[in-house]
């Protein structure tokens, strides 16, 4: 009994100092005893491939740049929000009381910013890392149409997670739409519209011939455009 | 002049005439101002000393906005709003001194403002050296004459940008998109807007669009990298029979025509698969420019240009 309790305690302090070093060797430095503790740990070797496997796909991200436009966006969106301007005068007078503050249409921008970064994500894990990591989904009944109008299910030609962030953008437009000037908004119906007919075609080649790599090339780009799209569309408020 | 009798009474009807007369014509030249001022239509201009290389950001809603750079160290600011219902906000950084950054912003003031109301028109000169980042939802953009780089983006208005030196990326999404000689690096991204370049030297030219046409004019610069890109649009290039580069093209249910002649030689790279995919991989002269044509259901044209 006394040796069973030796060797968990010993095993319990190995694992402490694995995690004391970790730090250290994710950032390079030389930890010996990571490697040897990983090798008799099956918990602390799983928390390492992990992260070494998070490590490796940040790096790739880094390197990835999203497109132009996105950076454009954020940044509008920050300077819409104020936070690049510099008051000159009467800034209290400025300042909204808590009554004035339209919360519903502050959340869209960040909204959009969370959906836009969900699929940033998306896109810079493979999809075979994808399948191997996905445990278990469950989508929401409101969720579970996609961009074009059809049932999720019938839209997996790209990747699930893109063609749900993009549902759930478009639902976030479909809401925000009558704040639009009529102008802004038949230039986004004609684009929607657009990448919808585009989206739709692609996909039906890819169903009659899924090696078709060109379509779903361009299949998974006019999903992105149109995350774009309406990201851009909920950004915008008027002001 | 009205002429004045001798008589008292007809003189006195005289004067007060004249006097009407006067004042009714100075009435009729100020009137268009007062009609102006009751419909809020408001005319503003001031002057700004910059550095030489300052940043323009500006943020419309809808109305013209030209750009034009100019050989001073000053930013000068037009505008012109149709309704009080919307304000311009102009902040420049630092607060004192030559402006390294401008920041011009139109702001609804109630939201009982329509699409009209909102409209604003810019003309702004700024330094040759100055870079511009603007954006406008509905309305033309017009760029002229910079060293600097250019950020362009639109939904429905045109933009058109003209001799920029720096980097342009232009983004619309109904609206159509025009850059002519430019000689930095072309990024054109539209939905339904059509592109077209012309004498771009660049060394680097993305062009894409879903359903939007395509069109360059002009020579390839040498070792410069060119791609377009769209889904249901044509693509026609304007090339001198002298142009020198490599093409690889992938379409899917378009048609190729080039009248001038491209030999083709064993694909060396990756190639896409599908039922109805053409790809080809040929070279004109050498291969000194590379050129990437894409389009899925759209027609592409090499024009032998004159």
């Amino acid at each position: 009994m006394s040796e069973v309790n030796f060797e968990l305690n010993s095993a319990r302090a190995g694992c402490t100092q694995f995690d004391v070093d970790l730090p250290a060797y994710l950032e390079g430095e030389d930890r010996p005893g990571i490697a040897r503790h990983a090798s008799e740990c099956g918990f602390c070797a799983a928390v390492l491939g992990d992260l070494e496997l998070i490590r490796s796909q940040s790096h790739d991200f880094l390197f990835d740049d999203p497109p132009a436009r996105v950076w454009a966006n954020v940044r509008a969106t920050l300077v819409a929000e104020g936070f690049f301007r510099t008051p000159k005068v009467g800034w209290l007078k400025r300042l909204p009381s808590w009554g004035q503050i339209d919360w519903v249409r502050q959340a869209v921008p960040l909204g959009a910013t969370a959906c836009l970064a969900l699929i940033a994500a998306a896109l810079m894990v493979s999809p075979g890392s994808i399948n191997q990591n996905r445990i278990s989904q469950s989508y929401s009944e409101e969720a579970a149409v996609s961009a074009a109008g059809l049932p999720l299910n019938e839209s997996m030609d790209v990747d699930p997670s893109l063609a749900q962030s993009v549902s759930a953008m478009e639902k976030s437009y479909r809401e925000h739409e009558k704040f639009l000037d009529p102008a802004v908004q038949a230039s986004y119906r004609k684009g929607l519209q657009s990448l919808d007919d585009s989206i739709r075609q692609c996909r039906d080649s890819v169903r009659k011939e899924p090696t078709d790599t060109v379509a779903r090339e361009y299949l998974t780009s006019a999903y992105e455009q149109k995350a774009s799209v309406l990201f851009a569309a909920l950004e915008y408020d008027g002001r | 002049m009205l002429k004045l009798s001798a008589d008292p009474v007809i003189c006195r009807k005289g004067i007060v005439l004249e006097r009407l007369v006067k004042w009714g014509a100075v009435s009729l030249l100020l009137s268009p101002l007062v009609i102006a001022h009751a419909a809020g239509l408001l005319r503003q201009e001031r002057t700004f000393d910059t550095t030489a290389n300052p940043r323009i950001v500006l943020s419309n809603l809808m109305g013209q906005v030209v750009i034009k750079g100019w050989d001073r160290q000053q930013a000068h600011v037009i505008y012109s709003t149709t309704s009080p219902l919307v304000s311009v906000d102009i902040d420049q950084l630092p607060l004192d001194g030559a402006a390294e950054k401008l920041h011009l912003t139109t702001r609804v003031l109630s939201p009982q403002a329509t699409g009209v109301d909102k409209t604003v028109s810019y003309s702004l000169d700024v330094p040759m050296d100055a870079s511009v980042e603007i954006r406008n939802n509905e309305g033309r953009v017009e760029i002229e004459k910079l060293q600097g780089d250019a950020l362009l983006d639109s939904s429905g208005g045109a933009i058109s940008v003209a001799d920029i030196a720096g980097r342009v990326v232009a983004n619309s999404i109904d609206g159509s998109i025009e850059i002519l000689r430019s000689t930095g690096k072309i990024e054109a991204t539209s939905i339904c807007g059509d592109l077209r370049f012309v004498g771009a030297k660049g060394s680097a030219l993305r062009a894409q669009t879903t359903s939007g046409k395509i069109v360059y004019e002009g020579d390839f610069m040498a070792d410069g990298e060119y791609s377009f890109r769209n889904y249901s649009g044509n693509i026609d290039l304007f090339l001198p029979p002298s142009a020198s580069f490599e093409l690889n093209r992938t379409l899917v249910r378009g048609n190729f025509v080039s009248d001038i002649p491209i030999s083709s030689h064993p694909r060396r790279r990756y190639s896409p698969s599908g039922p109805h995919v053409h790809t080809f991989l040929g070279t004109n002269v050498s291969s000194t420019a590379a050129v990437k044509l894409s389009s899925y259901s759209g027609n592409v044209r090499i024009h032998r240009q004159n």
